[in-house]
């Protein structure tokens, strides 16, 4: 039964290993990323090597090739961020080993989050996460901005937190279960109820969403990201826009498919869709234009990835299958894209000690091959064929429009719209790269890095052509949620 | 053995990477003949396979030869299943090798004729990028993939066209050349849409359609009673392919890229617009041969075109001054040859004359840029003369195959020339009728043409009493490298010996050449039941002789003697016509009249709507959009933060701390939270309300 838990005991184990053995021996920073690096190469490799045997005894966690795809996720975009986290200006070398540390547990504390089965050990790790994510946003310890976003992150946090705890006891003391499955049974033996109660369970049940919510950045929960994005260490703000979503949006996964499965009680009877419905359409609406103001460019990825969680809530507004198949695919499009244009920002940012819009001026001529690849994630990001975003947007549309019905057309032209208007701020990037003129002196940048975000863009455009190893991937993960 | 037939489209490909992506540094590091010789190894190892997997066809049983390579699914659309498979039958078998021979030839050739260019690394990854587009056109197994390697072709004829970009008039005629061929394509896609609609809507029953030739070929009979309009659809199909043919061949009316085509470099007028890429539309009507049989209407059409052509063109090589312009008279007045023969349904005399005509013409064209070569880059034949002696390698090589193509009795422009006009007479006495009579007079008319303006050329060129030229370039004359004279030495033997293969029965043997086709043209024999008459084939093969005799004797008499002075008189006599004819007809003015100047009023036209409306309503959706940020902007400057500033006393301590952190606005976003969570609350119920729940 541990076995099924190896990879995240194995983790945390080597995380505190790597912790020791950097304390005794300071090493530089290129040692200690390289040592992170392969150790967690070779734990995901474990992860999947099939000696991991999902395990579905246990009632608190329960893993499945469900969480197993999220394991990989998680893994993935850490492993980018190791590379990134190396030599960056944000994060100084003295404190390296424990900077890896808090990224080997992020995967504990996030991989548990998605095996949750029960709403306190989904509280439970939710809170560790934010924890080491309030501790890593804070770790560029001698600015004050970053000191700053990280305060700013665990007050809010806190209070997205005890909403959401507040919400459980609610639904602890009307359905006198904590576990996702027997609660959907109780729900499914109410009978019809009063407008006020039915009101209050509306609410209980937005308030069970919140601190899921708070991690995904979604209305309205979403306004702590642009002030954490802007102060936290890229690297692991990028982490952050990725990883820290695709957990939440896993264990949202779980508590809509288990809890609120059949959405046909007297307490939800089709709310469920509703509710996130209108999530995403204020979520979207709201990124999207917050967006087209910004000149820092962190804030403003910042408001896109909140536009992004948007369309990821509004495939599963459809709650069935395929929009779950839809927004896992997306998420794999999501990685790659959203990755690769924080690494691009981080990359001007660590020269230039800016995020402004400025520093992109010429962008095309000082080093065409960033350039290039900005473009290519940024199109992406707005899908544009023939990149992986379009086709990851693709699936989500056709999870809400293979639903049908008017509700769900109507959310469908909300999420074109809403596309259509992500374009004119990405494309005030890319022209800024293009058209405008900055100055001249060439930009270089290590080779490590290069290869890196070379490598995703290769992703972004092979990956739109040639998109079916994806769909496979993301099917052959897709089986039952337990 | 099916794997090997992948490396052949492979390797060019290959070189094309190569050259395309390092060859730049290459070039810089080694030298621009290391970029050559990469290219025609690749190339010539293509060749190689082909030989190799080209006699393993031939150990194989006649029934069932083919070599067929299924890659993988391609596209998969429910009733739509379309393969990535390569096939080596004996028709695809005779163009690869065609193609990856005489390319490497001409690969070979460049070598030296490029060699003073500064980037070669281009050119010759243009050039494998060509061999393997063609090489897919011809090894494809279904009219899709074929049609990838069609565009393929025609892009990499535009970039070599435009080779040397910098000179607009080249580039313009890139340009042409490419425009021209889209006309073309959008037959050849019609054709597949109106093929595809038949298969699957029109009753033909066809449960996947898979469009390979095989299937197609299975399949067509049930087409023929398909009508579409009140006109047979095999009928539409067959004359849209045939329209996407005329693209790509230059037959009447969408010939006119082809002269123009000749400002790139001689070489890739000899490869991809003498030998290979032009003859691409006799192969597809060969290939389609299951389709054309059941119409002879369509066949009858490619037929008259292909004659009218051929003489057409052929009289409008008499009045040319450019060496190479007179070769791309010739060249398409010899695809309309072809055509005639496919349209007289004598399908392997078509392919037939397809390959002799890739050696004497490719031997023709290689001449040309050796003479142009000799002459520092002068193509006008007014400024030539007695180069015999100057360049004999040249001149023999260009004399030989001047010889087959005027269809001198033993050379390969006989044989296969003779099958033609045979056949297109047989066909007027099966279903043709009378317009078979006329095909077939209008190519004896041709065939004279040919002989007389190939000599012209020959005369002018090479005889006469001096060069007509500088001191300076007639000083500088010398013959061309080996690399390039040896390449026209091969030519030249297979300009003679290539008809061989092909002997007519009458001289009591079978022919080898036919023979080897004749399992893919199996069902088009049997379908229209042509008579055969040994008395007839000997008296056209007189007849043409007599022609080919009369019309080089013609133009000894003219030319032979002062060159291009020789024909003054003549000139002066008929002032009006020898204009027009100089002229070309006109063509191209009247197209620019009918097609080009209203395409650019319409396009002007557009433009002005695409400023004033289209643009206008753009802008006009940009502005809402900026107008409801600002709104949102304003609502967040004034709503939200005087609502914030009013709750801000009451947690006046926690703002206190904050201020050392210099932003109080975390309560800001609480705020929000709270709020924002009672709105949605509020919408839901009121959705909810209206939902009737």
């Amino acid at each position: 039964m541990l076995l099924s838990y190896l990879p995240e005991i194995l983790t945390f184990a080597a995380g505190l290993l790597i912790l020791f053995v950097f304390s005794v021996r300071r090493s530089s920073f290129d040692i200690i990323t390289s040592v992170s690096f392969l150790t967690l190469l070779v734990l995901m490799v474990i992860s999947v090597s099939g000696i991991v045997q999902p395990d579905a005894s246990s009632r608190l966690f329960a893993s499945s090739r469900f969480t197993e795809f999220f394991r990989i996720i998680i893994f993935v975009s850490l492993l980018f961020t190791f590379l990134f986290s190396n030599r960056s200006r944000e994060i100084s070398e003295n404190t390296a080993p424990e900077y890896f540390l808090m990224l080997y547990l992020f995967f504990v504390a996030a991989s548990f989050m998605v095996m949750a089965e029960n709403l306190l050990s989904l509280y439970i790790s939710m809170e560790i996460l934010s924890l080491i994510s309030y501790i890593c946003v804070s770790f560029d310890f001698d600015r004050a901005r970053s000191k700053e976003a990280g305060l700013k992150y665990a007050i809010y946090g806190a209070v997205a937190s005890s909403i959401m705890l507040f919400g459980i006891s609610y639904m602890y003391g009307t359905t006198g279960s904590l576990y996702y499955s027997e609660i959907a049974q109780k729900l499914q033996e109410t009978g019809s109820l009063s407008e006020p109660v039915f009101l209050m369970n509306i609410l209980v049940i937005l308030m069970i969403f919140g601190g899921l919510f708070f991690k995904l950045s979604v209305f309205p929960f979403y306004a702590w990201s642009p002030d954490v994005y802007q102060g936290g260490p890229t690297p692991f703000v990028a982490l952050l826009s990725v990883a820290s979503k695709a957990a939440a949006i896993g264990a949202l996964i779980k508590v809509v498919m288990i809890m609120f499965a059949a959405d046909t009680n007297a307490l939800t009877n089709g709310n469920i869709a509703l509710i996130l419905g209108i999530i995403a359409v204020l979520t979207m609406t709201l990124g999207n234009l917050m967006a087209i103001n910004q000149n820092n460019l962190k804030r403003l990825l910042a408001y896109s990835s909140i536009a992004h969680a948007g369309y990821m809530i509004m495939a599963l507004s459809a709650v069935d299958d395929t929009s779950v198949l839809a927004v896992k695919f997306y998420l794999v499009a999501y990685l790659v894209m959203n990755l690769g244009a924080f690494y691009c920002v981080q990359i001007v940012s660590d020269r230039t000690d800016s995020e402004d819009i400025e520093n992109y001026y010429g962008l095309s001529s000082r080093n065409p091959y960033l350039a290039a690849l900005f473009t290519v994630f940024l199109l992406s990001l707005t899908g544009i064929p023939p990149f992986f975003g379009f086709i990851g947007k693709f699936y989500l549309f056709a999870a809400i429009i293979h639903k049908g019905g008017g509700w769900y057309y109507a959310l469908a032209i909300i999420g074109v719209i809403n596309s259509a208007i992500s374009l004119y701020y990405y494309a005030r990037i890319i022209r800024a790269m293009y058209l405008l003129n900055g100055n001249d002196e060439p930009f270089v940048f290590d080779s490590v890095r290069k290869y890196t975000i070379g490598f995703l863009g290769v992703l972004a455009v092979l990956f739109g052509v040639w998109f079916s190893p994806v769909l496979r991937f993301v099917e052959y993960f897709h089986t039952v949620l337990r | 053995m099916e794997n090997l037939l992948l490396l052949i489209p492979l390797l060019p490909l290959l070189g094309a990477i190569i050259n395309g992506t390092a060859g730049y540094f290459i070039q810089k590091r080694f030298g621009g003949k290391t970029n050559g010789i990469i290219a025609t190894a690749s190339i010539s190892f293509s060749f190689l396979i082909a030989l190799y997997l080209f006699f393993r066809l031939l150990g194989m049983e006649a029934e069932n030869r083919a070599i067929i390579l299924n890659l993988y699914s391609w596209i998969s659309a429910k009733t739509l299943e379309v393969g990535f498979e390569l096939v080596m039958d004996p028709l695809s078998a005779v163009m690869i090798l065609v193609v990856s021979g005489v390319g490497s030839l001409i690969h070979l050739y460049s070598i030296g004729y490029m060699h003073t260019d500064k980037s070669q690394w281009r050119y010759f990854a243009y050039l494998n990028l060509f061999a393997f587009s063609m090489l897919v056109l011809v090894m494809a197994d279904n009219l899709l993939l074929m049609f990838v390697g069609w565009e393929g072709v025609g892009l990499c004829s535009y970039l070599l066209i435009g080779f040397w970009y910098q000179d607009s008039d080249k580039a313009t005629a890139g340009m042409k050349a490419f425009i021209t061929n889209r006309v073309g394509d959008f037959g050849f896609l019609l054709g597949l849409f109106f093929l595809i609609w038949g298969l699957k809507n029109a009753g033909a029953d066809i449960s996947v359609v898979s469009l390979s030739y095989q299937a197609l070929a299975e399949s067509a009979d049930k087409l023929s009673g398909i009508e579409f309009s009140g006109i047979a659809l095999l009928t539409i199909v067959g004359l849209l392919f045939f329209v996407g043919a005329t693209g790509k061949s230059a037959q009447i009316p969408l010939y006119v890229w082809l002269p123009d085509a000749m400002a790139g470099p001689t070489p890739v007028s000899a490869l991809i617009h003498a030998a290979t890429m032009v003859t691409a539309g006799v192969y597809m009507i060969a290939r389609l041969n299951f389709i054309y049989v059941l119409s002879p209407t369509a066949l009858t059409v490619v037929a008259l075109v292909g004659a009218a052509t051929a003489l057409y063109a052929a009289t409008m090589g008499f009045a040319q001054t450019d060496i190479k312009k007179v070769l791309a008279y010739s060249t398409i007045s010899q695809l309309g040859f072809m055509f005639a023969a496919v349209g007289s349904a004598a399908f392997a005399s078509g392919i037939f004359h397809l390959m002799t005509h890739a050696f004497f013409k490719a031997c023709l064209f290689l001449g040309a840029g050796s003479v142009i070569h000799a002459m520092s880059g002068e193509q006008d034949i007014r400024k030539m003369g007695n180069l015999k002696k100057r360049i004999p390698v040249t001149f023999y090589t260009f004399l030989v195959a001047s010889l087959a193509i005027a269809g001198v009795p033993g050379l390969s422009g006989f044989f296969s020339k003779d099958e033609i006009l045979y056949r297109s007479f047989m066909s007027a006495q099966g279903f043709a009728g009378i317009w078979g009579y006329i095909v077939f007079g209008l190519l004896l008319l041709a065939a004279l043409c040919t002989a007389f303006y190939m000599f012209r050329l020959v005369f002018i060129t090479f005889y006469g009493e001096e060069v007509r030229s500088d001191e300076s370039v007639i000083h500088h004359i010398h013959e061309s490298p080996k690399s390039m004279t040896s390449v026209l030495i091969v030519l030249a033997v297979l300009s003679v010996l290539g008809g061989y293969i092909g002997l007519p029965e009458i001289f009591g043997v079978h022919s080898a050449f036919e023979g080897f086709l004749a399992t893919v043209f199996e069902k088009s024999g049997s379908a229209l039941n042509l008579p055969s008459s040994h008395s007839a084939e000997w008296i056209i093969m007189f007849l043409s002789t007599v022609v080919a005799a009369s019309g080089i004797f013609a133009a000894y008499q003219i030319y032979y003697k002062n060159g291009y002075e020789g024909a003054r008189n003549i000139r002066e006599r008929i002032k009006t016509v020898h204009y027009i004819v100089e002229n070309k007809y006109f063509i191209d003015e009247i197209y620019n009249l009918i097609v080009i100047e209203p395409v650019k009023i319409l396009s002007y036209l557009l433009s002005l709507f695409d400023k004033y409306v289209i643009d206008g309503l753009v802008n006009l959706c940009g502005k809402i959009t900026v107008i409801f940020a600002n709104l949102d902007g304003l609502i967040d400057k004034y709503v939200v933060d005087g609502a914030v500033n009013l709750t801000a006393q009451g947690i006046k301590f926690a703002g206190e701390r904050m201020r050392g952190l210099q932003t109080g606005r975390i309560q800001d976003y609480v705020y929000i939270m709270v709020t924002g969570g009672f709105l949605g609350l509020v919408l839901i119920r009121i959705i909810n309300y209206f939902a009737g729940n």
